[in-house]
Order: C-alpha cells, then sequence, then structure tokens
C-alpha cells in the first residue's frame, strides 16, 4: 500500500523555480494498475520518480506500507528501490555492453545472497519471451526486445511494484502492443502496476486513470 | 553486494573499455618500470664502486695532496705536489706511526705501452712492493716488483689484467718486453682481474713500474723542496682500530716534514678507506635518489593519467550509474565498483611495470658504462617501493573520481546527457 499525502516538488534552477508538483495525494492499492496521463511537462515523470523512490518530494508524505520514507536513509532507499520496485523506462536504459542475461541479472547482485542468479535471470527472460536471446547485447536487440528486457529486469526480483513511464513512447505500434500485453498478464497475475501514457487506448484498458495538470491530479484522484 | 560480485563488475566494465584500460595501465607501466630501471642503475653505480673500494681493505689509510683553505674532494684534485717519497719513508717508521704495517707510494701517470705491433694509452703507476698487498692484488703469473727492483731501478714492469690481454692477447707475457717513453721494460708479472673501477679509471688497465725507476726513468717530478713527488701514499696499519690514531701521527709526521706552522693549514689530508667509503656512498646514494624521483614523477604523471581516465569514465558512465542505482546499488557498491577497477589497474599495470623494469634492467647491464662492464641491481627494496607507490597513486587517483560516482542522485544520474 503505498500513501502520497499532499506531495509538491519544486524544482530550482537558479533564480527561478519549477512548481512541477503542487500538492498530490493519492493511494495505490496491492494488485491495483494505474495509469497516469496528462499534458507534456504537468508532472507525470515527476510524480512516477518520486513514487519510485528515485527523487525525493519538496514537502509532503510518502508511506510506503505504513512507513514515512523520508525517514529512511539512502542505503535503505536504495533497499527498498531493489527489492520492491521495478522500473521501465521510455529509453530502456539497458547497460550498452552487457547481456540481456547480465542486464536481467543486475538487480539480483545488489540483493545480497542471492543464489541461483543466473536461473532467475533466465527465468524473468522467458517471462518476457525472451528464452533464447539471453546472450544478445542490446544493439543486437529491436526496441520492443530492448524494452521486454527491461521489463524482465524490472520482475527480477518479484517486486511488489512496477513502474513504467512511457514504456511504449518509443516503440511501433505493433511492438508497443507486445509489451502491454505482458503488462496486462502481469497485473493478472497479481502485481501493482503504475504506469505513464500517451495513448489513450492504453489508458482505456487500465483499471483506473488519473489525469494530471500544471502538477494537480484533476481526475480519478485518491 | 558482495566483493566478488563488485571484482567481477570492475572486471567486465574494463574489459569492456579494453582500450582505455589499457592506455590507463600504461601510465603506471611506464612509471613502475622507470623506477625501477632507473633506481637500478643508481645501486648498481653505488655497488660497483663500494665493492671496488672494499677491495683496498679496512686497513689503508690514503694520503693525497691537498690545497689548503678548499675544502671537500674539489680540494683534491688538481692539487700542487705535495707529498714525496721521502714522506713515505718517514711514514713507515713504527716510532713514529703507531701500528704502521707497511707504506706504498704512489707516482701515476699517462704514457703510451708498446709491445710489438701494439700499442695503447695506459696509466704508468710507480710504487713499491707494499703496493699488492694494500691494494688488494694478487698475481696471475710471474711475481710483484721486489724491494731489489726498487733499488736497483731494474727496468721491469708488472701488467694488469686488462693490459696484458691487451697487449699479448691469451700469450704469457712474463719475459716479454714492452715499450714505455722509448724505454724498454721486461714484464715480470701479470695481477690477477679485480673487476670494477675507481673514478672511472679501470683497477685492470695498468702497468706497474718500481718507483725509482718511475721517477728516474720515465716521469721525472719534484714537490717544492726538491725531492720526488708522487700522487699519494697508500699506508697499511695492522689493524682496524688503529687506523684514528694512525693518521694523528701521520699528520704530525707530515706537518713537520713540510715545516707547517702551527697556523698553517695541511697541504695534504688523510683519509681512511672507511671515510672515502662513506663519502662515495652519500654520492652514490643522492644520484639513487634522484634517478628515484625522476622516475617517481613519471609514476605521479601516470597516477594523473588514471585519475584523468577515472574522471571521464564517470561522467561517460553517469547513466550506467544511474541505472545501477534505481536497481537498487548503494553508495558503497558504486564507491567499491570504481575503487576496484583502480585497484585493478594499478595492481596489474604494477605487475607488468615490475617485469618492464626488471628486463630494463637487465638491457642496462649489458650496455657498458664508459668502457666498464656494469651491473644494474634489482632489490626487493626498489620493487616493493615502486609497487607501494604505484598502488597509493592508483588508489588516491580512483577514491575522488569513485566517491563522485557514488554521491551522484539515481535521477540526475539517469537524466544526463
Ligand atoms: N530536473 C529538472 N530540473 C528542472 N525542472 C524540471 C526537472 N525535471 C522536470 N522539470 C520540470 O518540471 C515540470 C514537469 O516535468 P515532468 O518531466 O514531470 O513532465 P511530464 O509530465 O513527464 O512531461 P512529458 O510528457 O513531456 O514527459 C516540467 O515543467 C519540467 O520542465
Ligand atoms: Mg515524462
Amino acid at each position: 500500500m503505498i500513501e502520497l499525502e499532499n506531495i509538491t516538488k519544486v524544482y530550482r534552477m537558479g533564480k527561478v523555480a519549477v512548481n512541477a508538483l503542487r500538492g498530490v495525494s493519492l493511494a495505490i492499492g496491492e494488485g491495483e494498475m494505474l495509469a497516469i496521463i496528462g499534458a507534456s511537462g504537468s508532472g507525470k515523470s515527476t510524480l512516477l520518480n518520486i513514487i519510485g523512490l528515485l527523487d525525493r518530494p519538496t514537502v509532503g508524505r510518502y508511506l510506503f506500507n505504513g512507513t514515512d520514507t523520508s525517514e529512511l536513509n539512502d542505503n535503505q532507499l536504495a533497499e527498498l528501490r531493489n527489492k520492491k520496485y521495478g522500473f521501465v523506462f521510455q529509453d530502456f536504459n539497458l547497460l550498452p555492453r552487457a547481456t540481456a542475461l547480465s542486464n536481467v541479472e543486475l538487480p539480483l547482485i545488489y540483493s545480497g545472497g542471492v543464489s541461483r542468479k543466473k536461473e532467475l535471470a533466465q527465468e524473468a527472460l522467458a517471462q518476457v519471451g525472451l528464452a533464447g536471446r539471453a546472450h544478445h547485447r542490446p544493439n543486437e536487440m529491436s526496441g520492443g526486445e530492448q524494452q521486454r528486457v527491461a521489463i524482465a529486469r524490472a520482475l527480477v526480483n518479484d517486486p511488489w511494484l512496477i513502474l513504467a513511464d512511457e514504456p511504449t513512447g518509443n516503440l511501433d505500434t505493433k511492438s508497443g502492443a507486445d509489451i502491454m500485453a505482458i503488462f496486462h498478464k502481469l497485473h493478472q497475475s497479481g502485481k501493482t502496476i503504475v504506469l505513464i501514457t500517451h495513448e489513450p487506448d492504453i489508458a482505456a484498458r487500465a483499471q483506473r486513470t488519473i489525469r494530471l495538470q500544471d502538477g494537480r491530479i484533476i481526475a480519478g484522484g485518491v | 553486494m558482495g566483493f566478488k560480485d563488485s571484482l567481477t563488475t570492475a572486471l567486465k566494465s574494463l574489459a569492456a573499455n579494453k582500450l582505455r584500460s589499457a592506455l590507463t595501465m600504461l601510465g603506471i607501466i611506464i612509471g613502475v618500470a622507470a623506477v625501477i630501471g632507473l633506481m637500478s642503475i643508481g645501486r648498481g653505480v653505488e655497488a660497483s664502486i663500494t665493492s671496488t673500494l672494499e677491495g683496498l681493505g679496512s686497513n689503508a689509510i690514503y694520503v693525497i695532496p691537498q690545497t689548503p683553505g678548499a675544502t671537500g674532494f674539489g680540494g683534491l684534485t688538481g692539487s700542487m705536489p705535495t707529498l714525496s717519497v721521502d714522506d713515505a719513508e718517514a711514514l713507515a717508521d713504527p716510532s713514529r706511526v703507531r701500528a704502521v704495517a707497511s707504506v706504498a707510494p704512489v707516482g701515476s701517470n699517462y704514457a703510451d705501452v708498446i709491445a710489438g705491433s701494439e700499442s695503447i694509452t695506459t696509466s704508468i703507476t710507480g710504487t713499491t712492493p707494499a703496493y699488492m698487498g694494500a691494494m688488494g692484488y694478487s698475481l696471475v703469473s710471474g711475481q710483484f716488483i721486489s724491494e731489489r727492483n726498487v733499488t736497483h731501478r731494474d727496468m721491469v714492469a708488472v701488467l694488469g689484467d686488462k693490459t696484458a690481454r691487451d697487449l699479448f692477447g691469451e700469450a704469457d707475457p712474463v719475459g716479454q718486453k714492452v715499450k714505455i717513453k722509448g724505454r724498454r721494460f721486461t714484464v715480470v708479472g701479470v695481477l690477477a682481474a679485480k673487476g670494477g673501477a675507481m673514478m672511472g679509471i679501470s683497477q685492470d688497465e695498468m702497468v706497474l713500474v718500481p718507483i725509482t725507476t718511475y721517477h728516474s726513468r720515465l716521469f721525472t717530478q719534484r714537490t717544492a723542496s726538491g725531492e720526488d713527488a708522487v700522487q699519494s701514499i697508500i699506508v697499511e696499519v695492522t689493524s682496524a682500530e688503529s687506523v684514528n690514531g694512525a693518521i694523528l701521527d701521520i699528520e704530525d709526521v707530515l706537518r713537520q716534514r713540510h715545516r707547517l706552522g702551527s697556523g698553517d693549514e695541511d697541504d695534504f689530508a688523510a683519509i681512511s678507506q672507511e671515510q672515502i667509503l662513506s663519502t662515495v656512498q652519500q654520492i652514490t646514494g643522492v644520484l639513487t635518489l634522484l634517478l628515484g624521483a625522476i622516475a617517481g614523477i613519471s609514476l605521479l604523471v601516470g597516477g594523473i593519467g588514471i585519475m584523468n581516465i577515472m574522471l571521464v569514465s564517470v561522467t561517460e558512465r553517469t547513466r550506467e550509474i544511474g541505472i545501477r542505482k534505481a536497481v537498487g546499488a548503494k553508495r558503497r557498491d558504486i564507491l567499491r565498483q570504481f575503487l576496484l577497477e583502480a585497484a585493478v589497474i594499478s595492481l596489474v599495470g604494477s605487475a607488468v611495470g615490475i617485469a618492464a623494469g626488471v628486463i630494463m634492467a637487465r638491457l642496462f647491464s649489458r650496455l657498458s658504462f664508459a668502457g666498464e662492464a656494469f651491473t644494474t641491481v634489482v632489490s626487493a627494496d626498489i620493487i616493493i617501493l615502486a609497487i607501494s607507490v604505484a598502488i597509493f597513486i592508483g588508489l588516491v587517483s580512483g577514491i575522488y573520481p569513485a566517491l563522485r560516482a557514488a554521491r551522484l542522485n539515481p535521477i540526475d544520474a539517469l537524466h544526463y546527457g
């Protein structure tokens, strides 16, 4: 269970302050599939990064299963990101020189004491239909395949929540549809999913949609 | 993240950038090799000079002319001849110089020596029988200059090992004739090779003749008081403990003979083998230090190279750091990865550098040095010094970039570039 209370994010660039989020409150329950929509610059990515513990809010409370995350230090946040969260980015963010398998394995080597890393990574690759591509490097794969590797990486630690920032944004329609099929399958198997999208039909198929405008939720909140 | 995973990560990332890793290592390799190579030269010079001087025996005292007023070695060269054969005779009196065992006057000069069709220019030394023992020579053939040769001004010569070879090849020169300044000398003995050089002059390239013959037939040089001049006098005492007392006695005798008043400075210097050794060791120590410092600078440059490449690589790999942090890497994981990369580079670089340095030292040994065979000395302390400096520099120059990488905020790192 994730609870955001009155989250504000201000970016300061010299004298100019950008209010990317202006008091966002949101609750995400276990097993939900939530889509975030809104115009460009409305604060979607900012919100997702804060939910994903990649960034801290300027003001506001963020509870993860009742724990106030503002009281956690960098190491504890890293551990939460590692064990409870899986991130999928628009531009994949794979390590370019590492194989698919090594990329998927990456969260496991920061987990400590995980045995059978290779097997777990191989299983995650099989889950996204890339069992046969384990030893390919990102530049030897299509965009859709790269994004599936990224999803496998997000899955490998069996996280509570998967976050995706426009996961189909860089893909053609067909590959995008494949990726969304994987997300729906994950949702059906009980994973909590939060994704940002610009495509109305993807949003329409999500269980719940919130719309952001100028850093505020204007529809679907709490 | 366990150490093994960190190491694997570091190794993978070095392997993924082979050229970059190799270039970084090159800096360390050159630095370490230079330290080992250059310091081995310094040590080699030191060892060669020390062994030469130790051959003199610790009971020897050198008496040489000295320009009054000048200090240190500067006063010892190019001086007026102030010592004479008569001085040497006076010093041989045990009632005046305590514990004196033998005294050898040494006159020396350069001249052409001819044997058949061979001709060489070499050092001609006039001396007495005591010289052989005082200088630690032994004979391979024939005999040394005898007292009789000295009293009779005999035209006899003893050849150094190299001189004998240069003039006669492998044949035994004893009984053969050599011509020095147009006069014929009979070779009566050949010295065993001693190796080493003293101030650049080989100890095996020389012709020895009786001091009396030297003065009467070859080189006539007199002191201000009209006595036959010598370049030095070697006094041997019976034990190392008597050296310091004997030096005082020598000074008394010579001051009296040279009629120096109580206010006058000595026109000679009496130095023990130990003093020469320590002075020379000081000089060669400075030489080694200097060579080491030059090499150290190249090591430092290598270190700066590592730092530079690590910094570039942190910037280049900001996104990678962001990705690692996003999936749960902690500060210490990133820090460890970058430090291990630096450590691997400096360790492997040091290892290759040691090999290159030792090879370099071996090659230097093959080169001759001013006509002298010259052996470099690679000792464990040089190697330990070189690696510790290399690893220290490698780690220090790795720490700053590693800290910078570790401190990056995940989202800032991800959005970089
Ligand atoms: N690191 C940053 N520094 C300064 N301003 C930022 C930063 N990141 C985002 N912003 C600003 O915050 C606001 C919200 O940005 P955000 O990236 O959250 O928008 P978005 O809804 O994801 O847009 P898009 O659909 O284009 O991805 C924008 O005005 C943006 O310029
Ligand atoms: Mg965005």
